[in-house]
């Protein structure tokens, strides 16, 4: 049916009938998608009905590849978890690379469907074609780490590939994730979603090979990206020898990495506790995705203090922020001790931390007393009380059950005051960013499908510089709704979806991206599209995301920013006094509905925008 | 007058420093500037950040006048002011 990338085949499971089948990749689907968060938005929108409990059967866990994953181009190792998110009631997506989604790819699937609820816990072994269900109350309770070696030491093969939840996930914390390897799927709670299911793993062994459709406009087109790669003036020289860490330091020059909950984005900045420099003493390996030729995740040992010889792998830049800035943590050890339990746990490092930061800032003011959290210090800068009080989230005991749905669901619990000072959007914690000082990075805070979600629309222009489609002065409004559109799209379509690495576009692609996957797409798949065609893509998949918010109701009051950051102006650094007050953030607004050709009024997709990508069933369905 | 010059990365060590502040005459733009960080660094950049003829600083490292690329101001001429904060940035990637 397809000619290449596309192994062609859905598996569908239903997990209350213990049954499964497949399906054909429908060729309209795979053409107008593309595959990973595409097609995993595609099914989520159809198939997820208005109003669904994300932590009940009727919600599904869509595990999604592209038709690059499995392949030999370089960084396409990638995958996307769909589901309704229970932390935000959003879309839930999240990505995640390391080795699984091309072992999903040789098994012979382009997308695994998770539906219904197991009747006690149970784990799926797929090899190749044959799909079973296991039990898994012996794994119940297990580290993501233990639960996968012992999955490997069971089915007497260390090659298979597991993605699994942890206790947090168990539990169903909203901050839960899902981990592969010492990959996560790790944002929106999707762990949760796992473990509502009492689906603790899912195993997977595959033999067969990605097809390719051209092979000699394949080796061009490869070719192509990989010398677009080596002109790159940051990705080998710098990039694959510092990792994301290097965003410590340029985000602290320029004033705008959070600290202590958003309270001292400026003021306190230890760049030389948790920025490249410091990382020459702690990092001992790097752990390379499959076929990727740049292996930036690097392998860190805790080297002093009480957390001496803890192995992680990262932690990454924004986990520098949510546990180490943003609690006032500026200790390597600490940090990298509390990266690898929240792996091992199984959360989210950025909610978790995010979430421990957000108690600090209450408790230090005397909004949480010592009784809330059962005897804790929890004062910024205390590395033990953020270390236990992150398991306690993931067993949801004590202080953590008020901080295991995130700061949104906790401050409603503590009551007004303590809502000013949760940093969230739509219910996800905020990245590491602080776009008082990045307006357009701000915007897409507001309005990414997924809630405040740097991943989905990042403003490279703004960040690093990157004159492309334009240069932008970082601190001005204007046409940034124009901006965070085009990010969004080219984002989607062509990261997000095909899938690969968004570090790529930043480094080495952020003018050809478009061009380079229309490339890829005809050499690997047969299908060809204009690199207008591929921005298309990313267009219908962040129409059809909203439209699946709009359904469950959210609106342009939604699109907002936490107060503290439209209020108060950051008192120090390189962007002393800059804010986004409510005008400036509605003016941006208005221009970013315009350009989208969205209703201004509701922020809603409307029928002639949604006919002219093809989603007129849609419309019929918002009744627009 | 006096500007503070930060950096950050490997133009740390170019730099001889991570911030520092530096005297210039009055009136001295940013492409006097740089000229004068080139001048004063030339004994720690032999992969010739600043360019060793003409001033200026090779193109992919960013300036940034108070938070702000000179681009949006008044260019390399923008002329500078005492306590003026500025930024050279080499790049950077990931996050």
């Amino acid at each position: 049916m397809f000619a290449g990338g596309f192994t062609g085949v859905i598996l569908r499971v239903d997990l209350t009938t213990r049954t499964s089948s497949t399906e054909p990749m429908p060729a309209d689907v795979a053409r107008d998608f593309i595959g990973g968060a595409g097609v995993g938005i595609k099914y989520l929108f159809d198939e997820v009905p208005a109003g669904a409990d994300a932590l009940g059967p009727e919600n599904k866990l869509i595990f999604s590849s592209g038709p690059f994953t499995g392949t030999t181009i370089p960084c396409a190792s990638r995958m996307a978890v769909t589901g309704k998110s229970p932390l935000t009631g959003a879309v839930g997506m999240a990505l995640t690379g390391g080795f699984f989604p091309a072992e999903l790819k040789f098994a012979g699937y382009d997308a695994l469907i998770i539906e219904g609820k197991a009747e006690k816990p149970t784990y799926l072994w797929i090899k190749d074609g044959a799909v079973q269900f296991r039990d898994a109350g012996w794994l119940w309770g297990t580290h993501t780490g233990d639960c996968q070696q012992l999955l490997k030491d069971d089915l007497k093969d260390q090659g298979i590939r597991v993605a699994c939840i942890g206790p947090a996930g168990e539990r169903q914390a909203k901050v839960a994730c899902i981990i592969n390897e010492r990959r996560a799927a790790g944002r929106k709670g999707l762990g949760a979603v796992m473990g509502s299911k009492n689906l603790k793993a899912i195993a997977v062994r595959g033999s067969s090979e990605v097809g390719i459709a051209d092979e000699a406009k394949f080796k061009a087109a490869r070719s192509s990206m990989r010398e677009e790669m080596r002109q790159s003036p940051v990705l080998y020289s710098a990039f694959a020898k510092l990792g994301t860490p290097m965003v410590v330091d340029l985000t602290g020059a320029l004033g705008i990495l959070s600290a202590k909950n958003w309270s001292e984005t400026g003021v306190f900045v230890p760049v030389e506790q948790l920025g490249a420099e410091s990382q020459k003493e702690v990092n001992i390996g790097r752990n390379p995705c499959h076929n990727c030729p740049v292996a930036c995740s690097q392998i860190k040992i805790a080297r002093t203090g009480p957390y001496e010889g803890t192995i992680a792998e990262g932690p990454e830049f924004e986990t520098y922020y949510s546990l180490g800035t943003n609690t006032g943590v500026a200790d390597q050890g600490a940090v990298i001790a509390a990266d690898r339990l929240c792996d091992e746990l199984g959360i989210d490092s950025m909610s978790a931390g995010s979430a421990v930061g957000f108690a600090m800032e209450l408790y230090e003011k005397g909004i949480l007393d010592s009784a809330a959290t059962g005897g804790i210090d929890l004062r910024f800068g205390n590395a033990e009380a953020m270390l236990e009080v992150l398991r306690l989230i993931a067993l949801r005991e004590g202080i953590g059950e008020l901080l295991a749905d995130g700061v949104k669901a906790a401050a409603e619990k503590i009551g007004d005051e303590a809502g000013y000072y949760a940093m969230h959007v739509k219910g996800l914690e905020l990245p590491a960013y602080d776009v008082r000082g990045a307006k357009a990075h701000g915007l897409n805070y507001a309005t990414s499908y997924t809630g405040a979600d740097h991943n989905r629309g990042y403003a490279f222009q703004e960040i690093f510089g990157i004159p492309v489609p334009w240069e932008v002065d970082r601190f001005s409004y204007d046409d940034k709704g124009k901006l965070c559109k085009w990010n969004q799209d080219v984002r989607s379509a062509t990261c997000d979806c095909p899938t690969m690495c968004a570090f790529l576009l930043d480094t080495s692609l952020p003018a050809t991206a478009p061009a380079n996957t229309a490339a890829l797409m005809e050499a690997v798949t047969g299908l060809v599209y204009t690199p207008e065609q591929i921005v298309d893509v990313g267009e219908r998949v962040n129409n059809l995301a909203r439209a699946f918010n709009a359904r469950e109701g959210f609106g342009r009051p939604d699109d907002t920013l936490p107060r503290r950051l439209m209020e108060e102006p950051l008192q120090e650094g390189g962007s002393k006094g800059q804010l986004i007050a409510q005008a400036d953030l509605d003016a941006m607004l208005d221009d970013y509905y315009t350009a989208r050709g969205w209703d201004v009024a509701t922020g809603k997709p409307g029928r002639a925008k949604l006919e002219s990508l093809g989603l007129g069933y849609v419309a019929d369905e918002l009744e627009v | 007058m006096r500007v503070r010059v930060r950096t950050i990365l490997g133009l740390v060590e170019v730099l001889g420093g991570r911030e520092q502040d530096v005297e210039v005459a009055a009136g001295t733009t940013v492409a006097g500037l740089l000229t004068h960080l080139g001048e004063r660094c030339a004994a720690r950049d032999p992969s010739g950040v600043f360019r060793a003829e003409g001033g200026g600083i090779q193109p992919h490292i960013r300036v940034l006048v108070n938070g702000r690329q000179p681009a949006f101001l008044l260019g390399p001429e923008t002329e500078l002011h005492d306590g003026d904060d500025v930024l050279l940035l080499p790049p950077a990637a990931g996050g």
